[in-house]
């Protein structure tokens, strides 16, 4: 059945790797969705600080532009004033240094490059009269800015003061006269940290160049925090470029980045993991259900198969629950009890079974629903049982148990025995008969045995006083006649003899007499008997012993009678000057004892039968031997029952050797 | 010597007879009875020097006769030679118990009849 399933399973064939392929389907969705959320988050934040960089540009332009103008400023008023006086000019400095405080000092340099004037002169003493155009190259710098009527401004430089700064040259001209320059000296941090507006340095980080130097930082130089948001911009005044790197700090990322992608990231592993499932869930119910379809048709199939058992089975058969109700009666059932299944079913079984079973029957059912002993279910018992007419009749009854979870089925196969009851009886009696026959025959041999024998013996008395010559002179001729009568009579006798002892012998009524017997003599016995009927045949009849022989456990007498029936036999089928040796061997713990001649011996045909009854050899010879054919199937019998096996060698013309075993007696 | 007596018992007249007729030439005197009951009055009164008894007896059966002999003072004496044509071991064993003192099967042997009872008479 199980295997049935599987089978169905596998035509279904539904991949156990599509849930897995979904859930990555839709991981790579997200990954991707998230990506892209990120890279244009990323685009959005990278957007906000070009643009702020831009701004700061524009405000650093803006304000540098401005303060260099009021230099502008200052020269133009210098050429309106046709000079301006040394006191005007030091006054109006004074306010604008005081009002910018970027300006490091404003100073007035003559037409020779030296340094005049200082604002503030405190601090910047050191440039009193310093000759600007020490230097070739920055003479003709200053040269260039005076014959061209250009203001200049300088790289940045390192202030002697400390920190970067650059220089403004305004070239100064009073009525077409080159009167100088105004020299403006700006502290770059100091400019660019005013310029800033407070709300950037929280969120920016921000490092201007000029060229390769670094001419301003406002960043934690520990931190590389935003380095890969970096955005460049150029600032350009008055031949000067200046660089603007600005990146974001964390408080601007925190700002601008949105908590979106990883929700989309949670949500999408979320969506996965719950696709996934749900299609494993599918599949696995879809599996389901198709398990379930194939096992219901395995059902109806089964059920289908059980009623076509059920339904053409040859025995009744009956099933009924705990409380004895019949569950179901097939087709040979109502056949067998002449009920129809609607009749029987939901009924007590009761009504099958006739007294005295009936009580018995809830005997046993109610002894095994309360003790577990079965008396009946597992093995078959003969019982009664009754039809609807009320007819009893023999049944077979196997009973088996059905456990379906608590609920007990019990099944009753119920084969009709009637014909074999009846059949069993017949044998019975015709068996009874036989043995009858069997007393009666072993009877009748015993008695006719002894109604034979009482006429025989006055026969023989008759005939021995007249051969005797008791009762007159008989002539020649006479005495013949007698002597054939006489040798009939003797023969007559030993056929009842052994007729009595066949019969008793197969009757089982020869009652052994074992006892510890010196083998030796009863063979030297038996040899002595039969010596002077050797001697008239001229047989030489020898003994074979070794010295030594033990004692065996046997019935003398019987044993006797074996040896006589053998040696007797030898004796028949010997000619004249042939040999009969009687030998014994110990052999293991049994006597081997053996009778060999050198007479006709038997031929393998003959072998098989030796030891049947009335068995005597097709031959003239053993029929003139006047044998009664009993003899051989006594012997056989006597060993038999003495627990041995007689067996015979033989071969035709040269002789036979008839041996057999009997057992050692055991102190 | 004074002429032995022989009581002869069988219910067969021919083997009775036979029996009488070969012990009389050996000069012994016979006595003969059918049954048990006559065999066993013969026995008391005629007191013979030997008996030879029949087992299958009409009236008493030879086992009983012998028995009731064997065991009476008066009688026990008297050699019994049972004569049967049974040889059952419980045949044996019955007339070893009352008591007789040979069992010749039929047929016997006349001759070696005559040879056992003179040597019982002998004694």
């Amino acid at each position: 059945m199980k295997n049935k399933i599987k089978k169905v399973t596998g035509r279904t064939s539904v991949s156990r790797w599509l849930p897995i392929a979904v859930v990555i389907g839709v991981v790579m969705i997200t990954l991707f969705l998230w990506q892209v959320l990120n890279l244009q988050e990323r685009a959005q934040i990278e957007q906000i600080v070009k643009l702020k960089a831009e701004a700061i540009k524009n405000e650093i332009r803006a304000h540098t532009h401005n303060q260099v103008h009021a230099l502008v400023r200052m020269g133009k008023r210098w050429e309106v004033r046709n000079k301006t006086p040394r006191d005007e000019w030091e006054s109006d400095v004074e306010f604008y240094v005081s009002h910018y405080p970027s300006v490091q000092a404003i100073e007035w340099v003559d037409a020779s490059f030296h340094v005049r004037w200082i604002v503030p002169l405190e601090g910047n003493e050191q440039a009193q009269d310093l000759n600007l155009a020490f230097e070739e190259r920055r003479r003709n710098a200053l040269e260039a800015a005076r014959d061209r009527h250009e203001i200049t401004v300088t790289r940045s430089i390192d202030l002697v003061q400390g920190g970067k700064g650059f220089l403004v040259y305004v070239p100064l001209f009073s009525g077409g006269d080159f009167d100088g320059f105004i020299l403006g000296v700006f502290r770059i941090q100091k400019l660019i940290d005013l310029i800033l507006s407070d709300d950037i340095f929280p969120k920016y980080s921000i490092a201007i160049f000029d060229g390769d130097k670094e001419i301003y930082s406002h960043y934690d130089t520990n931190s590389e925090f935003g380095k890969e948001w970096a955005q460049e911009t150029t600032i350009g005044f008055y031949g000067v470029k200046w660089r603007v790197r600005l990146w974001p700090k964390s408080e601007l990322l925190a700002e601008a980045q949105s908590v979106l992608p990883k929700i989309a990231l949670v949500m999408g592993f979320l969506v996965a993991f719950l696709l996934g499932l749900t299609v494993y869930l599918g599949q696995t119910a879809f599996l389901r259900t198709k398990e379930l379809e194939s096992t219901n048709q395995e059902l109806e199939k089964g059920e289908e198969r059980i009623r076509a058992i059920l339904d053409t089975a040859a025995d009744a058969i009956i099933t009924i629950n705990e409380h004895r109700i019949v569950q179901s009666f097939n087709p040979a059932a109502e056949r067998l009890f002449g009920y129809t299944a609607s009749q029987v079913i939901g009924q007590n079984v009761k009504m099958l079974v006739p007294e005295p079973y009936h009580s018995q029957h809830d005997t046993y059912v109610g002894n095994y629903l309360r003790t577990s002993i079965k008396k009946i279910i597992g093995v078959g018992r003969e019982v009664k049982a009754q039809r609807k007419d009320g007819t009893i009749f023999p049944i077979y009854l196997s009973v088996g148990e059905v456990k379906l979870g608590n609920y007990r089925l019990f099944t009753g196969i119920i084969h009709d025995i009637t014909d074999i009851k009846k059949a069993e009886k017949t044998l019975r009696e015709a068996n009874k008969r036989l043995e009858n026959l069997n007393e009666m025959k072993s009877e009748f041999i015993s008695i006719v045995s002894h109604d034979l024998r009482t006429p025989l013996t006055s026969i023989k008395n008759a005939v021995g006083l007249l051969i005797t010559e008791k009762a007159g002179k008989l002539n020649k001729t006479q005495i013949n006649f007698m002597s054939m009568a006489e040798r009939n009579i003797d023969r007559l006798a030993r056929l009842i003899n052994d007729l009595l002892d066949l019969s008793k012998l197969e009757a089982g009524k020869m009652k052994l007499q074992f006892a510890e017997i010196d083998i030796k003599r009863i063979m030297q016995l038996s040899v002595e008997t039969f010596k002077s009927r050797a001697d008239d045949k001229s047989i030489e009849l020898t003994m074979n012993l070794p010295e030594v022989l033990p004692n065996v456990y046997v019935d003398s007498d019987r044993i006797e009678q074996v040896f006589a029936n053998l040696i007797d036999n030898a004796l028949k089928f010997t000619s004249e000057g042939g040999k009969i040796v009687v030998s014994a061997r110990k052999i293991q713990d049994k006597v081997e004892v053996s009778v060999e001649d050198t007479g006709v011996g038997i031929s393998a045909d003959n072998k098989q039968h030796i030891f049947d009854q009335f068995y005597q050899t097709e031959d003239t010879l053993s029929r003139k031997t006047g044998g009664t054919g009993l003899g051989l199937s006594i012997v056989k019998q006597l060993i038999d029952a003495h627990g041995g096996k007689i067996s015979v060698e033989s071969e035709e013309g040269k002789g036979s050797r008839f041996f057999f075993a009997i057992p050692v007696y055991l102190s | 010597m004074e002429q032995p007596k022989v009581l002869i018992v069988d219910d067969e007249p021919d083997i009775v007879e036979s029996i009488k007729f070969r012990l009389e030439i050996e000069n012994i005197n016979c006595i003969v009875a059918y049954d048990g009951e006559e065999a066993l009055t013969k026995a008391k009164r005629e007191n013979p020097n030997l008996i030879l008894l029949d087992i299958m007896l009409p009236k008493i059966n030879g086992y009983k006769v012998s028995r009731l002999l064997k065991f009476d003072e008066a009688y026990k004496h008297i050699p019994i030679i049972m004569l049967t044509a049974r040889t059952q071991e419980k045949d044996v064993k019955l007339g070893e118990e009352t008591g007789a003192d040979e069992y010749v099967t039929k047929p016997f042997d006349m001759e070696e009849l005559v040879t056992l009872v003179k040597k019982y008479l002998e004694r």
